[in-house]
């Protein structure tokens, strides 16, 4: 193992080997790269796997927005569409009724699940928001499906 | 086969004019003009207006405005990207035997691209428009400490406020405050200037001290600020936001350099721990780099420098802001509960199947740090060199912070380039490449860039 170790070592270019009281100390020079490449690994992965999951996430976002100017036969570009609970396939895609600037005319919101197909998703449910209202219960109003729960509209 | 006349370049450097010879000069002149076009791309196209690059802002550099087209994710990343891939090349080139960047050209280009951001609107981030609020605020009679911007009646500059921070009082140390009140007597258009003209002074002092440090401990001095003074996230991100983490940084540097000095005089150890700990009255986070400087000097100067630079902190800081005004962690405690999705800590939630950052993970880094600055501190107390290991620590902050922002990796860039030990300077650049290649997701989407 030693042996291995010092050949390794001894192989590394110059400006990456180990300097002054380091050299000394290979063994534990060993470990310490051993463990800082590992952590390096699992940062590159862990980074890959969010940009993987944000790829996978955009896809679907897409096809929300698809989903909203379908339904609603409204091709609006500013259509938000984000999870409704992180982590979980429920949507929520928002946008104005009728046109203006983001969020200044009511909107109309809907709920998304299931699959991407075709393009589209299965709107579930949705309400209205007043215009100038931030998504909050309260402001819920017209809601319908799976939107019409206390938790989500308590307003109905 | 053609052979190397002898010819050498100002600095008395043999100039290699073999045909490869010629082609390497070619392609760093090439890897050059791309960095610059990169940094002019991004000025010009960030002063038509806000973009999710560009936050909301004044239009204090107006005439920069009409040049360029509207900078969208979907140019920012891609010149990020060119612009790091250029910088590579050219740190590879610059650590080759056969360099052919010369000191002048070396300074010329780190000054030409740090001017360009410099004169350009603000990019990446609001904080610059909330340390003017901060100085608004200490020179209008309000506690900066106490409150956060939205305390100041009629403030012109709260618009461009993050709404994040527009109740939060300041994070930073009461000798940042000092440092910035100026911007508080003037307009806020001559505020920004005031930040930004503090930043970019910053910057070269960094490298100035970069250079004297490198030189000091033997190493290519035109290396070393290449590295540091082209990085992409220190002049796009750092300087582009005009961030106060370069004024601790210079204060580090500075804190380096006269402790490596020689002859190690009593004085100059003093001095030493002083500049490290004016850079703790900065920015809290430099106070990981005390324990190493006296576990590793082992004597009475540097603590003593120490003490009386933070006792005389403490004492303008108390004046000034009363007792909130002194406690300098409660800005690093306050942020070490919120969750950035730039975190490193966000991305393995994800990666172990968690929606995001929970309390119980926040104790597990924090514990997981603590381990690795008591191993740090024990490797320099058996001899490891304590710039290298302060390099380390400020790096396992900046990774293990779960409120990552980009221009945190850039705190251990300047003690990498002057460490014995090579591998900080792998780590700290294999994370900012990391972080890069993550910053680029929204490309590979379906949805629209904006």
């Amino acid at each position: 193992m030693s042996g291995f170790g010092s050949t390794f070592v001894e192989r590394l270019p110059a400006w990456l080997a180990p300097r002054d009281e380091d050299a000394r100390r290979r063994g534990l020079w060993r470990v310490e790269t051993v463990v800082l490449v590992l952590v390096g690994v699992v940062l590159a992965v862990a980074s890959f796997n969010d940009i993987f999951w944000s790829v996978d996430d955009n896809a679907r976002l897409a096809a929300d927005q698809t989903t909203w100017r379908h339904y609603t036969h409204r091709d609006y570009y500013n259509v938000s569409a984000a999870a409704l609970v992180l982590g979980q396939p429920v949507d929520l895609a928002c946008a104005n009724a009728s046109p203006g600037p983001p969020g200044e005319r009511t909107q109309i919101c809907l709920l998304l699940d299931g699959p991407v197909v075709h393009g589209l998703r299965t709107v579930i449910g949705g309400w209205r928001l007043p215009a100038r209202a931030g998504d909050f219960p309260d402001e819920r109003y017209d809601c319908f499906r799976a939107g019409a729960t206390q938790t989500l509209c308590p307003k109905g | 086969m053609s052979t190397a006349s002898a010819v050498a370049d100002s600095e008395g450097r043999p100039l290699d004019r073999t045909r490869s010879g010629r082609w390497v000069v070619a392609l760093a002149a090439l890897l050059s003009a791309v960095l610059v076009a990169g940094a002019v791309e991004i000025v010009l196209d960030a002063a038509v207006g806000h973009t999710p690059p560009v936050p909301n802002q004044p239009a204090f550099d107006s005439w920069l405005a009409g040049f360029g087209q509207s900078l969208s994710q979907s140019i920012f990343l891609p010149t990020l990207v060119v612009s790091a891939v250029a910088y590579g090349g050219l740190v590879v080139l610059a650590r080759s035997g056969r360099s052919p960047i010369s000191r002048r050209w070396a300074i010329g280009l780190i000054a030409v691209l740090q001017l360009i951001v410099f004169v350009g609107p603000v990019l990446l981030a609001t904080d610059l428009f909330t340390n003017v609020a901060y100085a608004h605020e200490a020179v209008h009679g309000v506690n900066p400490y106490v409150h956060g911007p939205s305390a100041l009646p009629g403030y012109a500059g709260y618009p461009y406020v993050s709404p994040d921070w527009i109740n939060w009082a300041t994070p930073y140390g009461p000798l940042f405050t000092l440092i910035t009140l100026p911007a508080g007597l003037v307009s806020l258009d001559g505020g920004i200037w005031i930040l930004k003209l503090e930043a970019l002074l910053a910057s070269a002092a960094t490298l100035a001290l970069t250079w004297r440090c490198a030189r000091q401990r033997s190493f290519d001095p035109v290396l070393a600020v290449l590295i540091v003074g082209l990085n992409p996230l220190y002049v796009l991100y750092a300087l582009g936001g005009s961030h106060n983490d370069l004024i601790m940084m210079a204060m580090m540097m500075a804190g380096v350099t006269l402790s490596i000095a020689t002859p190690a005089t009593a004085r100059r150890q003093a001095a030493g721990g002083a500049a490290v700990v004016a850079g703790v009255l900065v920015k809290a986070t430099l106070g990981v780099m005390v324990p190493f400087l006296i576990v590793s000097k082992r004597r009475l100067a540097p603590i003593v420098g120490a003490i009386a630079a933070l006792a005389v902190g403490l004492v303008i800081g108390y004046a000034l802001f009363g007792t909130a005004g002194i406690n300098l962690v409660a800005g690093l405690k306050r942020e070490g509960h919120l969750v950035s999705s730039y975190s490193f800590a966000a991305q393995l939630a994800h990666l172990f199947g968690k929606a995001g950052v929970y309390p119980i993970d926040h104790d597990l880094l924090t514990g997981g740090l603590v381990v690795v600055l008591l191993y740090l501190l024990w490797r320099t107390w058996r001899g490891y060199d304590w710039v290298t290991a302060s390099g380390w620590g400020l790096l396992a902050i900046a990774v293990s912070s779960t409120w990552l922002m980009p221009w945190y990796t850039i705190w251990p860039l300047p003690l990498a380039v002057i460490s014995r030990d090579r591998r900080l300077l792998v780590a700290t650049l294999a994370i900012q490449a990391i972080w890069i290649i993550h910053q680029t997701s929204p490309l590979y989407g379906a949805v629209p860039t904006p």
